[in-house]
């Protein structure tokens, strides 16, 4: 008997072996019932494990998308959070909560925002130095073989505690781009003015301006107009040279400046801007929307906080998208949550706030859902 | 259908069922190319298309949700960033899920990755017997299952998901990982054997069905 194919069963059952190997192996399993069997096996390992589900989180791949929008309109910053744990970390965020933390949480975001509108900008976070560990720069052959960026992209390192998490967040932002203390102290504003509507987009130089009519209209501004004829790819040296060129920082600076007014007069601008307003294609828009309301519909509310922060959220909501049923639906779920925070918490703000949401709605002309308003309102004393 | 000899049975494991969506439809093509030019809307759709199996890829070679999340953003960001490049008449999925495999092994050979803590829960939850009868015993194996892959080297996990899930060359796989095919062989015969040697007493089982319901 021809000796046992040991290692190459393997490749023998992926048809990777050899004409010559192959028949060596044939033959041999041929005359050896324990090579034979050893085949099976190996087959039904693979087979097994194809059985093996994959399971993410809930909503995990409604959210995705989302996530990895934002990170494709700026590539220079990484989303860290993922959204169920700032869920989760709503209520540790409205007390030790940053801009910085505000800024690219969008619409998940409601309850800090409104508990702490009034936070003062980038003075809370320092331009910390992050420890080399946690800035993760795969082979430079990966690059070549993937076809990959030209700079590696930080793998955000693991977050288990919401309260790491947010000291992680904090770390993060001046480490994506160490280039200054300035641009790292500004960075969570730099990311409030990559969306349109809420930030005045940084208006492209003329020469620059006909290399953006490809891209959707709304397509980040930075990127079209620092360069003209680069891929998305070379966007974050185009940034980092920009903001080595004095002129462009001195833009950048009034930039976040404004921005940064405009944060503390309206912190719900900038959920807005992520929730409806980052592409100027109507599809785009439309699509936004759906997936926003798709989000609220899903969320939770099992505390009065998170109840109270989908209120808000959908009040927002309503504001956006002021036209159409779903404004209708947006104002009369604003209002049940309302009501579930008073019943969650019997916070008398959650009272009134319910109250106000009600009758509001009450005194329109023909409310839609003025019966179902009505029984939720019902539920308050 | 009769059971069949040995033989046959080895036979019928080699011939693998072909690759999930071979051939790039003219659609997904029309999307790439519109991405690759700068539309946002179309590349949402490529990742909507994609993201559960650029998922399942990284999460079986990461165990860890919070990984496979970021290994996944950052495969579908390089893949934007090199849309220019890609061949647009070659199929996406494989392309993808190479990146993400390649970021996923990479990740957990970092030195961040070996700061972190011990792996949580498995990644893949043992549920869903698939009849009633085989339920309990599924469910034991599929628990066992789940614990060798754990105990495999990410290296080794990554060569096995590229093959046994997105069903790679050998060729192909070494390019994704950047290592000879021969290190692929090795890796991939040991993977196996580990897997195949906890599970002996389960794949019996296994292999009765795949006899009954056929290749599937």
């Amino acid at each position: 008997m021809s000796s046992h194919p040991g290692d190459r069963l393997s490749a023998f059952l992926d048809g990777e072996l050899s004409a010559a190997e192959r028949a060596e192996v044939q033959g041999h399993l041929r005359e050896c019932a324990a090579c034979t069997r050893e085949l099976e096996e190996l087959g039904a390992v693979d087979a097994f494990a194809r059985e093996l589900p994959v399971e993410a989180p809930a909503g995990y791949f409604d959210e995705l998308p989302g996530r990895v929008r934002a990170r494709v309109r700026r590539p220079a910053r990484a989303p860290r959070m993922a959204l169920w744990a700032v869920a989760a970390a709503a209520a540790v965020m409205a007390v030790v909560v940053t801009p910085v933390v505000l800024v690219h949480k969008q619409d998940v975001l409601a309850p800090a925002a409104t508990a702490v509108p009034e936070v003062p900008a980038p003075a809370a976070v320092p331009p910390a130095t992050v420890p080399p560990l946690l800035q993760y720069s795969p082979p430079a052959s990966l690059a070549d073989t993937n076809a990959a960026a030209p700079r590696a992209q930080p793998v955000p390192a693991k977050r288990e505690a919401d309260a790491r998490l947010l000291e992680r967040e904090k770390a993060d932002a001046p480490a994506e781009n160490p280039l200054s203390k300035t641009q790292a102290q500004t960075a969570g504003r730099r990311d409030a003015a990559a969306l349109p509507p809420a930030a005045p987009a940084v208006a492209p130089p003329p020469a620059a301006a006909g290399a953006v009519r490809n891209a959707p209209a709304g397509f980040e501004a930075r990127d079209a107009a620092a360069a003209p004829t680069s891929t998305m790819a070379e966007s974050v040296e185009v940034q980092s040279a920009k903001s080595q060129a004095p002129p462009a920082q001195e833009a950048a600076r009034e930039e976040t400046g404004a921005d940064a007014k405009k944060e503390r007069a309206r912190p719900a601008e900038r959920k807005l801007a992520a929730g409806s307003g980052a592409f100027a294609h109507p599809d785009d828009r439309a699509l936004m929307t759906d997936k926003r309301y798709e989000a609220l519909v899903a969320r939770p509310a099992a505390s009065a906080a998170e109840a109270r922060a989908l209120g808000e959220a959908w009040e927002l909501f309503a504001r956006d998208v002021p036209a159409g049923p779903r404004a209708d639906e947006a104002r009369v779920r604003a209002i049940e949550a309302a009501v579930r925070a008073w019943t969650l918490g019997h916070d008398p703000a959650d009272l009134t706030r319910a109250r106000a949401r009600g009758t509001a709605y009450l005194e329109m002309e023909n409310a839609p859902q003025a019966a179902r308003v009505r029984t939720a309102l019902a539920a308050l004393p | 259908m009769d059971v069949p000899s040995r033989l046959d049975a080895g036979r019928a494991l080699e011939a693998r069922p072909p690759a999930g969506p071979a051939a790039p439809d003219a659609a997904e093509a029309d999307l790439l190319a519109r991405a690759r030019d700068g539309n946002l809307f179309a590349f949402d759709e490529i990742v909507k298309r994609y993201q559960r199996r650029v998922y399942a890829t990284a999460v079986r070679i990461v165990r860890r949700h919070d990984v496979a999340d970021d290994v996944v953003q950052e495969a579908f960001l390089r893949a934007h960033q090199a849309l220019g490049r890609f061949d647009l008449a070659r199929p996406f999925g494989p392309w993808i899920c190479r990146i993400a495999a390649n970021l996923a092994v990479n990740h957990v050979r970092s030195p961040q990755a070996r700061e972190e803590a011990l792996p949580e829960a498995h990644a893949e939850t043992p549920v869903r017997g698939g009849s009633p009868l085989v339920g309990v015993l599924e469910t034991e194996a599929r628990t066992e299952l789940a614990r060798a892959l754990e105990g495999l080297s990410a290296d080794q996990r990554a060569v096995f998901v590229l093959r046994v899930f997105e069903e790679l060359s050998y060729k192909e796989i070494a390019e994704a990982l950047e290592i000879s095919i021969g290190t692929v062989m090795s890796r991939l015969s040991r993977a196996r054997e580990r897997l195949r040697v906890a599970l002996t007493p389960y794949l019996g089982a296994a292999m009765a069905r795949r006899v009954e319901g056929g290749e599937r």
